[in-house]
């Protein structure tokens, strides 16, 4: 339990960093990769809903703090998200890499709209192009962190994510 | 957390977004109203206590990985302007090899402008005309140097040769744009020749003897000091006492005089005035 619970800070932590450090590098345009949100619904929607609530809230207080803002709208929308793809992976016939592009794609979703109600964006098309270019670009990251997160957890069976 | 109803567990961390995010508005409220900018950075004033904690965690990572891809982008950028580095690095070298080539052209240019501008300064020689030639070819173990005139020109055998220093030598052979000049070390070059001196005009014949020397020859009768009769630095000039050579022609210099005391007959070494070395242009005279 308390391993795991590393694990998952250890992952957040180096998603921030990610965020803070890499994101505006890759950025198309408006569009920029979620790397918090891709981990945070990488870790959460194989898990319980109690622990997508905490990794989600966990997840939005760390992109909060790196900026200083919309605190509660980022914690929310990230908290939901993190909810939705634990019953978006549960609904999915079959569960791979292929899934997990999908789910993060649809908590990215999630969280855009929730993001849009709760943190009440100034420009409405940028909102647009951000939500629905972070689908595609979360959906597209969610592969490899997806892959990366069974690769370890098949090295330590006790671990799980 | 395991038993924990879902419901409820959302409900509480939603409670808990909420006063965060209230306390940061209030955190950065304070800020604004005590009139300090909005955009200061973020780990300084109007943090509050939870984002600051949080960022205690999470911005030293961020840092480290915002310095590793700056090295890794640098190295990259590095990379990549390398090879334009090394491009342009070939083609400076293969301009600078150029522009030296060029230079170097340039200077033989202006040494032969300098020499020719010498030539030009050669005075006329009543009676004779003269026939501006480059020196082709030199044979210094055959004392002998080749000319770009020959009968075309109007050269002839026995003409003498000459640039603004002196005496080269005299023409030997004409071809029809080509001839060979004896230089004055030549063995078989002979000249009537002239001490030139306020006091002494002693008139003798100067042979060539091969290498860098001439001997001029005097016959005297053994009367009075040698050193009345010529002595070393003396210059020697055609004597002008043939149609071959105009007179006061420099061909040398003394080196050293000796007198035989039997005969009375001087022997006088020369040193060529001309260094046959540096002629490339040279002015043949004719009738």
């Amino acid at each position: 339990m308390m391993r795991s619970l590393v694990a998952a800070a250890v992952w957040l932590i180096v998603a921030a960093a990610f965020n803070g450090a890499l994101s505006h590098r890759l950025s198309l345009g408006w569009v920029q990769p979620d790397f918090l949100l891709v981990v945070a619904v990488a870790l959460s929607m194989r898990g319980t809903t109690n622990r997508a609530a905490w990794t989600g809230f966990v997840a939005g207080m760390f992109h909060s703090a790196l900026w200083n803002e919309k605190m509660m709208a980022l914690t929310i929308s990230r908290m939901f998200a993190c909810i939705a793809s634990v019953h978006f992976f549960r609904a999915f016939p079959v569960s791979g890499a292929g899934a997990a592009a999908v789910v993060t794609g649809a908590a990215t979703l999630v969280a855009g709209i929730l993001y849009l109600f709760l943190g009440l964006p100034t420009n409405l098309v940028q909102w647009l192009v951000e939500t629905f270019g972070g689908i595609l670009y979360n959906a597209a990251l969610a592969v490899p962190v997806y892959v990366l997160q069974e690769r370890m957890a098949s090295r330590r069976p006790t671990t799980s994510l | 957390m395991r038993g924990s109803n879902p419901i409820l567990v959302t409900l509480l961390l939603c409670v808990l977004g909420i006063a965060l995010g209230s306390l940061q508005s209030r955190a950065k409220g304070r800020i604004e109203a005590s009139g300090e900018a909005e955009s200061q950075p973020a780990q300084n004033g109007g943090v509050d206590f939870v984002t600051r904690a949080v960022q205690i965690v999470i911005l030293p990572p961020t840092r480290a990985v915002d310095r590793a891809l700056t090295f890794v982008g640098d190295a990259a950028l590095s990379f990549v302007e390398a090879g334009k580095l090394r491009a342009r690095v070939r083609e400076l070298e293969t301009t600078l090899s150029e522009r030296l080539d060029r230079t170097r052209r340039l200077e033989a240019l202006e040494r032969e402008n300098t020499r020719l501008r010498e030539l030009q300064k050669f005075p006329s020689v009543p009676g004779f005309r003269q026939v501006k030639a480059d020196v082709i070819a030199v044979n210094f173990g055959s004392q002998r140097v080749s000319l770009n005139v020959g009968s075309r020109q109007g050269v002839s055998p026995g003409a003498p040769v000459v640039v603004p220093d002196g005496l080269v030598g005299q023409v030997v052979e004409v071809g029809s744009s080509v001839c060979h000049v004896n230089l004055v070390t030549h063995p078989r070059f002979a000249v009537g020749a002239r001490v030139f001196r306020a006091d002494s005009q002693e008139v003798g014949i100067l042979r060539g003897r091969g290498g860098e020397r001439m001997v001029l020859t005097i016959y005297r009768e053994p009367t009075g000091a040698l050193s009345a009769l010529i002595r070393g630095g003396d210059e020697v000039t055609t004597s002008g006492l043939s149609a071959v050579y105009p007179e006061g022609v420099l061909i040398g210099r003394v080196a050293e005089a000796n007198r035989n005391r039997t005969t009375g007959v001087v022997e006088a070494t020369v040193v060529p005035a001309v260094n046959m070395a540096k002629v490339h242009e040279v002015v043949v005279l004719m009738r």
